[in-house]
């Protein structure tokens, strides 16, 4: 059986546009790792109302869902999109291996 | 340059003022992002991957020593240190808060800047030769006919929503160097049988999705028309440009569905009902705007002061001079190519120390005035030839000695995944491993003029359809390929590049352009310039060897 | 319907047509109607004595061009903020067929739009107030009244400038300075919603 897609909320900062992840607690958090992983409809629907609340508050813009999967302890993004945005751009630096490749 | 008078000082200042009161409605809560996006983009702000990116307009490439000091103030003080110059004369910062940019406007508008307009769908940066008011070739200087543009259509209020973004090129040399056929108007200045100078209007040109080279719908308007033709065409695209589809929004797209005898009888008609009126340009305001772009004095120096010595002693700096010079009309001096394309670097890119090293070498050898290329590189219009190595050996020792310029490593590059919501692969280190793969300079003089562009995604922002070499990043399930062409160009011979064939992978690409480049080398004629070889043998020859174990 | 005038509020006396016969209608009403209308009801409409036509972005100002003189009122609509032909629309109206009535913008029309409006011709606005929090139409009349006089001058000529002569300078065909009392603002507000979508 295939296991349900993990999703996280991800949105931009509308004072300053630096990323973020929803958490735990309605809190919006700028690393991945702390993120709130959600595994059911039911998490992924909670997780989309603390985000339209949060557009609503003024706090960020944008909101979206992304789709993770675990790899070596951790969560990694799916998409290279979702990758970079976490890590920062890769100029100047030798990109580590991207998820989809590994 | 243009000056602001108090006119144009009170102008940006009250647009300053405007935008500042937008973000505080907006952080109040009285404006919704959707609401407030066109706004701010008319302000040029974009929201991209990982932050809010600003777009100042740096009006037909042309900028003031204490203008590029300023930019490096900005970078400093509200972004990360350093500026990205783009494809059509702007730059671009990439970490901008939203709370900061207000009062970034008003730094700019100190200094006669904004962002205006450089973005939305209006009318954007009138693009010009940064050779202009320098270059032996000059018929005359675009950048007077830009600033009247720009002015003209600076807020105009029936041309603030139209279909798509709008962008106009003037060129006024013998030879172009704006791309002015791959705009959705170009301007070419010529003489006529009777030596007066002219625009011919070229109309519905443009990259991205469908790439088209642009048609001539007048051969011969006369300067005093300008701005009545202008809005001929502009409100006929206003009117029947579509805007159902954002792909198919573009005058391009209106030109080559109406037909072109169609749809210049259309602005010819409308034209005909405007012109003779308000936007005759009189005599007087044309002479007043080219007060502004009067040359500076140079005197032509007799003797050449060491220039020649100097490029017998240092094989590096006759490298550079040979690459890097542009033959100015007075002689003794020289125009001067700034490259921001150093092996291995970001195509564009500047430092705020970067920026200052070249400020103080404008004001110290060019007449205080530099200019930004479409390539993304920066120009020191008017250098005495007794001059250039003291100026070459500042920018070497800032990093931007590099002798490239319309060389292979001298690429240009959208900022792609790394950067650009848009994106659909990166694009910038493409770029930094070809770059480092041709380091070397004699090889990089030896292959000759080439250029080479890469896109990271299909709005073309790194022009690769009018690269000699393009090259477009896609998504492949998830991984990054790139599709390469041949043969495009961007000058007078504009041209659209040919697919070569399947895509390769982001480790593939290196290989790929080496092998095409080492297949040009092998079938090439003497002094046949890469695009002359590939326009006589086509590109089966370097197909064949690209794809031989396919 | 309200309408904001002036920073005065009065009432939208204009009916819609909308489909409907004008047979039975009072002759004097004033009947909002459009080309299509005019054309397909002429007869019935012959006795109107205030008509308004209503154009889609897409209707051509020249086809309508003749039946001005008996046209009172022009809406131009907007179904989106981003489909700037109304702006075109109204030009066309005010330089090429010298119409002195009423130009009025109907529909998803955003605040920061006045200026470019009343510059277009534009002399009344009936919006649509969906997401906006300052719907109310004592802020929106204020709103006009500050958009339109915000900036200090303009670089080209617009509605009602082509014959005038400017107060600055030498740039006779570029500078003007707002036309404020040139034509009356006013403002009607709906309670309708739609959504916007901006383009790259």
């Amino acid at each position: 059986m295939r296991k349900p897609a993990i999703q996280v909320m991800t949105a931009n900062r509308l004072s300053d546009g630096v990323v973020l992840y929803l958490a735990q607690d309605n809190q919006w958090v700028e690393q991945l790792a702390a993120a709130r992983f959600a595994r059911t409809d039911n998490a992924v629907e909670q997780l989309q109302v603390s985000a339209d609340a949060a557009v609503h508050d003024r706090l960020v813009i944008g909101p979206y869902l992304f789709t993770v999967e675990a790899f070596g302890g951790e969560f990694r993004p799916i998409s290279q999109r979702e990758h970079i945005r976490a890590l920062g751009p890769t100029v100047g630096t030798d990109m580590p291996a991207a998820p989809s490749g590994a | 340059m243009y000056a602001y008078d108090a006119f144009d000082h009170a102008f940006v200042q009250d647009r300053a003022n405007e935008f500042r009161e937008q973000v505080a409605r907006r952080l109040a809560g009285a404006l919704t992002e959707d609401e407030f996006k066109p706004l701010r983009l008319m302000n040029g702000l974009y929201l991209q991957l990982h932050a809010y990116m600003l777009r100042v307009a740096i009006p037909y490439g042309t900028l003031s020593a204490d203008q590029m000091r300023r930019l490096a103030l900005i970078a400093r003080r509200w972004d990360r240190g350093y500026g990205h110059f783009t494809t059509r004369q702007n730059i671009q910062f990439n970490w901008p808060a939203l709370v900061d940019v207000p009062d970034i406007l008003d730094s700019l508008a100190e200094v006669e800047m904004h962002a205006i307009q450089t973005s939305g769908n209006c009318i954007r940066n009138v693009t010009a030769d940064p050779f202009s008011g320098a270059a032996a070739d000059e018929i005359e200087d675009s950048r007077v006919w830009a600033e009247i543009i720009r002015q003209w259509s600076t807020l105009h209020p029936e041309f603030a929503f139209l279909p798509r973004k709008f962008k106009i090129a003037v060129t006024g040399a013998e030879a172009d160097r704006t791309a002015v056929k791959f705009h959705d108007i170009g301007l070419r200045m010529r003489r006529n049988a009777k030596g007066q100078v002219g625009f011919e209007v070229i109309v519905g040109g443009g990259q991205g999705r469908t790439p088209i080279v642009g048609i001539t719908i007048r051969e011969f308007l006369p300067k005093q028309h300008l701005l009545s033709y202008l809005e001929a065409v502009l409100r006929t695209y206003n009117l029947l440009g579509r805007r159902d589809n954002l792909y198919k929004a573009r005058i391009k797209i209106l030109v080559a569905e109406t037909g072109a005898a169609v749809f210049t009888k259309t602005v010819e008609a409308e034209w005909e009902r405007i012109h003779g009126g308000a936007l005759t340009l009189p005599q007087d305001e044309i002479r007043r705007i080219e007060a502004h772009f009067a040359p500076p004095l140079l005197v032509a120096a007799l003797a050449d002061g060491g220039y020649a010595a100097a490029r017998l002693e240092s094989p590096d700096f006759a490298a550079w001079c040979r690459s890097n010079l542009f033959a100015h009309r007075v002689p003794g001096h020289a125009i001067v190519t700034i490259s921001l394309k150093p092996a291995g670097g970001i195509p564009g890119d500047a430092t705020a120390e970067q920026m200052e090293v070249i400020a103080n070498l404008a004001d110290q050898y060019a007449c205080s005035e530099i200019r930004v290329t479409h390539e993304q590189n920066l120009v020191l219009p008017h250098v005495r030839e007794t001059d250039l190595f003291a100026v070459w050996q500042a920018l070497v020792a800032a990093d931007l000695g590099t002798a490239n310029i319309g060389l292979i490593s001298d690429i240009i590059a959208c900022p792609g995944l790394d950067y650009c919501n848009l994106a659909n692969a990166r694009a910038i280190p493409v770029a930094q491993r070809i770059s480092r793969h041709f380091a070397d300079p004699a090889l990089v003089e030896e292959i000759g003029p080439i250029t080479l562009n890469i896109s990271g995604c299909i709005n073309a922002c790194g022009h690769h359809h009018a690269g000699h070499i393009g090259i477009l990043g896609v998504d492949k399930h998830g991984e990054e390929f790139y599709q390469i062409t041949l043969g495009g160009a961007a000058d007078d011979d504009a041209a659209i590049g040919q697919i070569l064939g399947p895509s390769v992978p982001y480790d593939g690409v290196v290989e790929a352009v080496d092998t095409i480049i080492q297949t040009y080398r092998s079938v090439r004629q003497t002094g046949e310039r890469f695009i002359d070889t590939v326009r006589r043998t086509g590109i089966n020859p370097f197909k064949e060897v690209l794809y031989a174990d396919r | 319907m309200p309408i904001v005038k002036d920073g005065r509020i009065i009432e939208d006396e204009w009916t819609v047509l909308d489909g409907g016969d004008p047979l039975g209608l009072a002759s004097s009403m004033p009947l909002l109607v459009t080309p299509d209308e005019l054309k397909t009801h002429a007869t019935s409409l012959s006795g109107f004595t205030r008509l308004g036509l209503k154009l889609e972005p897409a209707d051509a100002v020249e086809a309508i061009a003749a039946d001005l003189r008996r046209i009172e009122l022009v809406v131009l609509v907007f179904p989106k903020f981003n489909d700037g032909r109304a702006f075109s629309q109204a030009r066309l109206l005010r330089d090429r067929h010298a119409f002195k009535g009423e130009i009025r913008a109907s529909g998803h029309v955003l605040i920061d739009q006045f200026g470019f409006l009343q510059r277009s011709g534009v002399d009344a606005v009936a919006m649509d107030s969906p997401l906006s929090k300052a719907a109310d139409e004592a802020a929106i009349a204020e709103a006009w009244e500050r958009e339109v006089t915000r900036f200090q001058g303009h670089y080209q000529p617009a509605q009602g400038d082509l014959s005038q002569k400017p107060s600055m300078g030498l740039r006779r065909w570029a500078r003007f300075p707002p036309a404020v009392g040139l034509t009356a603002g006013a403002v009607v507000v709906h309670e309708v919603s739609c959504a916007a979508a901006w383009a790259y």
